[in-house]
């Protein structure tokens, strides 16, 4: 007899019959087990002793930071062993944020026994983002986290708690208006920076200016940077005066160098929850100032300077006079120590003061979190610890104290070891005076496409500057822009 | 096998044409928005916006698959002639196949700095005097380095292909040929080209795959610039999905080339039937 060859289809609904024979053997009940009763006595003698008890489980917060820093037990090691020395085997571990860390989640743990944290990193910007973003998605939320950019997106989202309003008050508006929405603040900045505008006094005097008077307004600036550009040749460069980040379709870096001055004439770019606004009234104005200070310097400077490190050599060099800059920028330009200063920026007719927030790091406390109560407490306490937050310019360098109350020691705020020349600290007490006077502010919060967006006003800023455009043909790139920013950030359905 | 061929296939393709037809920014539930996607794309949303990365997009991909196969066929033809060396050959021109898309442009991001210290500039102004120019932020240049790019990268693989094939047909073929008078012109056209219709035919279909997804140059080297000449499809479904939290917006292009592609293996599939009748 010739056996019947098993056809594909017969072999895959055995196969299937078995596989599932299989998963249901396996997760379905044991066999019912067979039940014996049987009666015994018992004489026992019972006598009341205390119960055991095992010590409590510590209650350990996720905290999502700038470092590894792991838990208590680890941090008092940090604490033991942890120097500013290049060679510290902790300071090449977690750098300056080691130190900080010490001084700003051990209080914290003292003061709260029986809590333990789980300090990790998760990179920066886009990976950050990145990261928050999956880890929300598959439900492993930390209790607090940390973050500038995108900030504001997750802000939008709902996914942070509020702080107290007392919290937030200790700290200037601009510097958590990123945070906020219908008044509730969703985050308190640990550090902090602000734009002003770096003056060579050198380069200031060779062009016949008076050194006791600094420019006030737009007017004031633009003929003290054409003076400059005249006097200021070098066969490299050519003749130069003024420098600011060219157009970079990769960043809104260049934007925080640049939008204060149409926050200033009352026309910014958005609002903080991203309502475009590319095209108002003195936009057009605001882009041709912008453009009369560019042209003291030639293309090929804004082009290579190459932002903060490079620019700051170049404004030591003498090639740059005029730079807005922020804290960090007084580093490289206190480095030269050279006959500098910095001034807040000067005003147009009718404007007010205005500067961009930088290097403003928000921590906040997550709703999904295990503990959300003390991670708002966390939040609380440990960012508005004056220590804390006079740690990293004291050390570091780079920020400065965004809390008011340090902020408002500006004149004679001397923990500022971490800027090393005095050039550096007279620069940085003008960062500290401009953020808590200066109305600094973020930049605008776009709830979507916001790569896109800052994409596109860069290649506006690219048209509208190296095209030389009058106040008609910049008027057109704004209706433009505005046109796009508003389809960009429309909600779709 | 069949098994498993659905659970990495076909589901992953029913979840992709599912969340096309939803809004779901990852945290909040998918809401049901039926075409709404596929109208956006198809819309003169943004000045046409979508439709321009794929009209876009294919330009790039014809572009790229053209010059792999001229350019992987011609190297081909040279390296199967007896070299001294064509073993070391064979290796340097599949080499970049081998390297990482992203580190490669993360290094082609500093050779274009656009600063005299930017090493092509640097380069250029050495050996001819030519001023430093901004590659990046050049709408002429910056789209033909990203062709050329992809095409130095992936044309290794294709001059693997062609080498084969070459190696595969009979001399026989030729000897008889060339007792017959052809010249080697002749010989290239009406043996060596037409034996390496099959393969070619792969190469075609998976360098369309390939050349469709240009994603490297506009993520690491020009966000898409400048002007959008380097915004393509992939970088598109990477920055609607992942940037602006519009999955459902992303996997709709997704949907839209994977249509698009299937169509074209389609299409070339009917006409090498067609042609040889197989």
């Amino acid at each position: 007899m010739n056996k019947k060859p098993i056809s594909r289809r017969d072999f895959i609904k055995g196969a299937g019959f078995v596989l599932g024979s299989s998963i249901l053997t396996a997760c379905g009940p044991g066999a019912a087990p067979i039940v014996v009763k049987e009666t015994v006595e018992v004489e026992k003698v019972v006598t009341a002793t205390p119960a055991p008890t095992a010590a409590p489980e510590p209650i350990v917060l996720d905290v999502w930071w700038n470092s590894d820093m792991g838990n208590v037990a680890y941090l008092r090691e940090v604490q033991e062993g942890w120097k500013q020395d290049p060679e510290n085997e902790y300071f090449k571990k977690h750098w300056n944020w080691g130190g900080l860390a010490v001084v700003k989640f051990l209080p914290f743990a003292e003061r709260h026994p029986g809590v333990d944290f789980k300090i990790t990193s998760h990179s920066w910007d886009w990976d950050l983002r990145q990261n928050q973003l999956m880890a929300l998605a598959a439900g492993i939320i930390p209790d607090t986290t940390y973050g500038e950019a995108y900030v504001n997106e997750f802000v939008q989202l709902g996914v942070f708690n509020p702080v107290s309003d007392n919290a937030a008050k200790q700290f200037p508006e601009g510097t958590t208006r990123g945070a906020t929405i219908d008044g509730k603040v969703y985050g308190l900045p640990k550090s902090s920076g602000a734009d002003v505008l770096f003056i060579n006094l050198s380069l200031w005097e060779q062009a016949g200016l008076d050194r006791n008077k600094l420019p006030t307004t737009w007017e004031e600036l633009v003929t003290a940077a054409q003076a400059i550009s005249k006097i200021n040749y070098s066969e490299k460069w050519g003749n130069t005066a003024y420098y600011t980040y060219g157009p970079d379709p990769n960043t809104y870096g260049t934007a925080m160098r640049i939008l204060h001055w149409f926050n200033q004439n009352g026309a910014p770019l958005g609002s903080d929850l991203g309502v475009p606004s590319a095209n108002a009234p003195k936009a057009a104005e605001t882009w041709l100032f912008h453009n009369e200070l560019m042209w003291t310097s030639t293309e090929s400077l804004i082009q290579q300077a190459e932002s903060e490190a490079g620019s700051g050599k170049l404004f030591n060099d003498g090639v740059i006079a005029l730079k807005p800059g922020w804290n960090n920028d007084a580093t490289s330009v206190g480095e030269g120590n050279i006959d500098a200063t910095a001034i807040q920026f000067p005003l147009p007719p009718g404007g007010q003061p205005a500067t961009i927030v930088i290097g403003n790091d928000i921590e906040s406390p997550l709703k999904g979190g295990k503990h959300p109560e003390l991670g708002i407490a966390l939040i609380e306490e440990t960012v508005t610890d004056p220590e804390a937050q006079a740690w990293l310019a004291d050390n570091a360098g780079i920020w400065i104290p965004a809390l008011k109350s340090l902020l408002e020691q500006h004149a004679t705020y001397d923990r500022l070891g971490g800027y090393k020349t005095d050039t550096a600290k007279r620069i940085v007490r003008i960062t500290m005076d401009a953020l808590l006077n200066g109305n600094a502010g973020p930049l605008p919060g776009w709830p979507k496409n916001g790569a896109r967006i800052w994409a596109e006003w860069n290649n506006t800023y690219l048209r509208i500057w190296k095209g030389r455009l009058n106040r008609d043909e910049i008027q057109k790139e704004l209706d433009a822009l505005q046109a796009t920013i508003e389809s960009l950030v429309r909600k779709t359905g | 096998m069949v098994i498993y061929f659905v659970l990495t296939t076909f589901v992953p393709l029913a979840f992709l044409v599912g969340m096309s037809f939803t809004e779901w920014n990852i945290i909040s539930p998918p809401r049901w928005v039926g075409l709404q996607n596929l109208q956006k794309i198809f819309s003169d949303f943004d000045n046409w916006f979508y439709l321009k990365v794929i009209g876009r997009t294919v330009l790039y991909a014809i572009a790229i698959l053209t010059l792999n196969i001229v350019g992987g066929f011609f190297v081909a033809l040279i390296l199967n002639q007896s070299l001294k060396g064509k073993g070391l050959f064979r290796t340097m021109w599949y080499l970049p196949s081998v390297f990482s898309g992203a580190v490669i442009a993360l290094l082609l991001r500093i050779y274009l700095a656009g600063s005299s210290q930017g090493v092509l500039n640097m380069v250029l102004n050495r050996l001819f005097g030519i001023p430093p120019v901004d590659w990046i932020y050049n709408p002429t240049w910056m789209p033909v380095i990203g062709v050329l790019f992809v095409v130095w990268q992936g044309i290794g693989f294709t001059v693997i292909f062609f080498l084969a094939g070459l190696q595969g047909i009979d001399e026989n073929l030729y000897d008889a040929a060339r007792i017959d008078g052809a010249n080697d012109v002749q010989l290239l056209r009406y043996i060596t080209i037409p034996q390496m219709i099959p393969v070619l035919l792969f190469i075609s279909v998976t360098g369309m795959i390939g050349s469709m997804q240009m994603w490297e140059v506009p993520r690491i080297i020009t966000a898409g610039g400048p002007n959008h000449m380097t915004y393509t499809l992939v970088y598109s479904i990477q920055n609607d999905a992942f940037g602006n939290l519009e999955f459902g917006l992303g996997t709709a292009q997704s949907l839209v080339m994977f249509v698009m592609l299937l169509v074209f293996i389609g299409w070339q599939l009917n006409q090498y039937r067609r042609q040889y009748g197989v």
